[in-house]
């Protein structure tokens, strides 16, 4: 068959039935795809799960897995199924696809294909904190172009599947629930920094957040500036969504204690007069 | 030796002790090694109501006088017990260690006082801790280093249940096959409550129940013989119940025993025997307040008070925990119903304080 009758043969089979057809596939792939993200996320707030081993982000992990089946599934089926295009004229229509991403849709390709290497490579996954194009926050949804994070400031933001391949993408929990936090607290020098460090170690460990194991250890650091002193808590929250509950509990009772010890923090100005360029972020 | 502090809780249940005579044995060697050979201190690690107290009373039994005994019963607010442990005999048995501590800054003192008496003592020290508690501070304190050898509790099995029943029950039990039972005999269906989230309700769900003993009589050859099931007497499916209801812990089979079969006369069904459901839901706090008093066993809620945010309505959290029927608080004291204990065992799991 010659290319021509090829083209011809497809122009020919767009009418208003296939276009209706077609669309009414995409519409049902849209729905299925949000019915299984409803469902699969009422699933993973499931207790009985925990009794079976699992915990909500194992469940979360099939949304975009979902997502991207539906979807391909319906555009295989209009491709197939209503236009009827065989596999030569497969080709030939990803001849045409490939010109077309060439013209302007090679960002939209990036984000598919980003889209696809996240399920397969997985850096993240629903429900994760992740740090990506300059956004910090929980992971809401992987769609097939973009990546929705909620950061602590409950702002919904979109990050394109694509920039993976520019950006590094910072997982802090990486499917776990638990989370390291890191808890830094300034002390005046000429304070007793072993009582400081006594207090916070029991800050840290009577917190009601905390979860403590053998995978996940707690660690208190004291580092000496030339003006103040800093006692380092490091310790997993239970949940990384008390990730900040955890942190202002622990600094919260670690203060109340400091101040009842004659502990001080370091006087007014001197936070700013730091060392060499990140000695304060070791 | 006299013992000082000598309160003994979950006593009650029976004069005798089942199921723990290995325990007993490999304690008894322990205790007779020479004092020339070096001597591991021993944990016994336990829930609640496991019999823990008991066993630590028998264990004095076998001690012929050179022990001391230490029965803390609450929250330790004194270092008396330390000039207990400088004049003691050359073993120590030392009861709820978990009411050396509270989980709050500064409320590891007595603690820190008793591991390090422990750890430079020569003398033998065989203690007993709540479960819960033992693997929240085992991260917190080298505990594992200090009692080289940890004795977990095992459950009670189906023979030690119905002999520590019996031991306690003062009238003659006739046990008879309820028509309940008999018409559940059937293949059929059964409602599965299932609790989703975004759903706000909780949706019933029909699943399959299949009764086992039905296929055994369908397929003897391969799964089992019908004699076999004929045989089982119905005491024993009421005592299978019971410990299947109270996971072979005497202290919740004794509450759900006592529960099912409250009166003191006539006939027992496998029917009677019934484990309290219940609908747990509360908020972190509420459940730490639990978790807390999961871990103490018995605490007063001025101590808690201690514990919780400063912020938290400990009074009205306590009330919604005792009318659920999770607690139950005496003369201010507050602890665990034994028959929620496995519950709340899940519920906090399910909310990540308990692992």
């Amino acid at each position: 068959m010659a290319n021509g009758d090829i083209i011809s043969g497809l122009i020919q089979s767009i009418n208003a039935s296939t276009i209706l057809s077609s669309l009414a596939v995409l519409l049902l792939a849209y729905a299925a795809s949000h019915i299984s993200t409803y469902l699969l996320t009422g699933l993973s707030v499931w207790k009985v799960l925990n009794v079976f081993g699992l915990n909500r982000i194992a469940v979360k992990m099939l949304i975009p897995l979902l997502k991207f089946t539906f979807y391909f599934a319906a555009i295989y089926y209009i491709l197939a199924g209503i236009f009827n295009i065989a596999s030569d004229q497969l080709i030939l229509f990803s001849g045409l696809l490939g010109a077309g991403l060439g013209f302007g849709l090679k960002d939209l390709f990036a984000d598919v294909v980003g889209g696809l290497l996240i399920i397969v490579e997985r850096p993240y996954q629903i429900g994760d904190k992740i740090n990506m194009g300059g956004y910090y926050g929980e992971v809401k949804d992987i769609g097939p172009r973009v990546t929705r994070l909620v950061t602590p400031e409950d702002t919904l933001v979109s990050v394109p599947n694509g920039s993976i391949f520019q950006n590094p993408v910072a997982n802090v929990n990486a499917g776990n629930l638990e989370m390291m936090v890191v808890i830094d607290l300034f002390i005046d020098p000429s304070c007793d920094a072993n009582l400081a460090i006594y207090i916070l170690k029991e800050a840290l460990v009577t917190s009601k957040y905390i979860r403590l194991s053998e995978k996940h250890p707690y660690v208190i650091l004291m580092k000496d500036f030339p003006f103040y002193k800093r006692i380092r808590a490091k310790g997993y929250a239970n949940d990384f969504r008390y990730e900040f509950p955890f942190e202002t509990d622990v600094t919260r009772r670690a203060w109340q204690e400091f101040k009842r010890a004659g502990i001080r923090p370091p006087k007014m100005g001197v936070m700013e007069m730091r060392g060499p360029k990140g000695e304060s972020e070791t | 030796m006299a013992s000082p502090q000598c309160v003994i809780k979950e006593n009650d249940y029976s004069p005798e002790l089942f199921g723990f005579e290995e325990i007993l044995k490999n304690i008894e060697e322990a205790i007779e090694k020479p004092d020339s050979v070096p001597r591991s201190n021993i944990a016994i690690i336990a829930e609640p109501f496991s019999g823990r107290s008991k066993l630590l009373y028998k264990i004095s039994e076998l001690c012929r006088e050179r022990e001391s005994k230490i029965f803390f019963s609450r929250l330790v607010s004194d270092e008396n017990f330390l000039h207990i442990l400088e004049k003691s005999g050359d073993i120590v048995l030392v009861d709820n260690c978990q009411l050396l501590y509270s989980r709050k800054i500064g409320g590891f003192e007595k603690l820190d006082l008793f591991l390090n008496t422990v750890a430079s003592s020569k003398k033998l020290f065989i203690i007993t801790w709540n479960q819960f508690s033992w693997n929240y501070l085992r991260f917190v304190y080298p505990l594992e280093s200090i009692f080289a050898v940890r004795i977990e509790l095992p459950r009670l099995g189906l023979e030690d249940l119905k002999k520590m029943v019996m031991a306690t029950c003062e009238w003659q039990m006739t046990f008879t096959e309820d028509e309940k039972t008999k018409k559940e005999e059937r293949l059929g269906l059964t409602e599965f409550p299932v609790d989703i989230g975004p759903f706000k309700r909780t949706f019933r769900v029909p699943v399959p129940r299949i009764d086992y003993s039905v296929l055994k009589s369908r397929f003897p050859a391969k799964i089992g013989s019908s004699e076999q099931k004929d045989e089982t007497p119905v005491e024993d499916t009421v005592f299978q119940q019971l410990k299947d209801a109270s996971e072979g812990n005497p202290g919740v089979a004794k509450a759900i025993w006592k529960r099912s079969v409250p009166r003191a006369e006539g006939t027992i069904t496998p029917g009677d025997i019934i484990k309290p459901q219940y609908k747990i839901d509360l908020n972190y706090d509420q459940a730490f307040l639990l978790y807390i008093i999961l871990c103490m066993e018995c605490v007063n809620i001025e101590e808690l008070k201690g514990i919780i945010d400063p912020n938290a309505n400990v009074n009205r959290f306590v009330h919604d925990l005792e009318r659920t029927g999770l607690i139950s608080v005496e003369n201010e004291l507050l602890s665990i119903m034994p028959e929620a204990l496995h519950s709340i065992e899940s519920y906090l799991k399910s909310v990540r304080l308990v692992w």
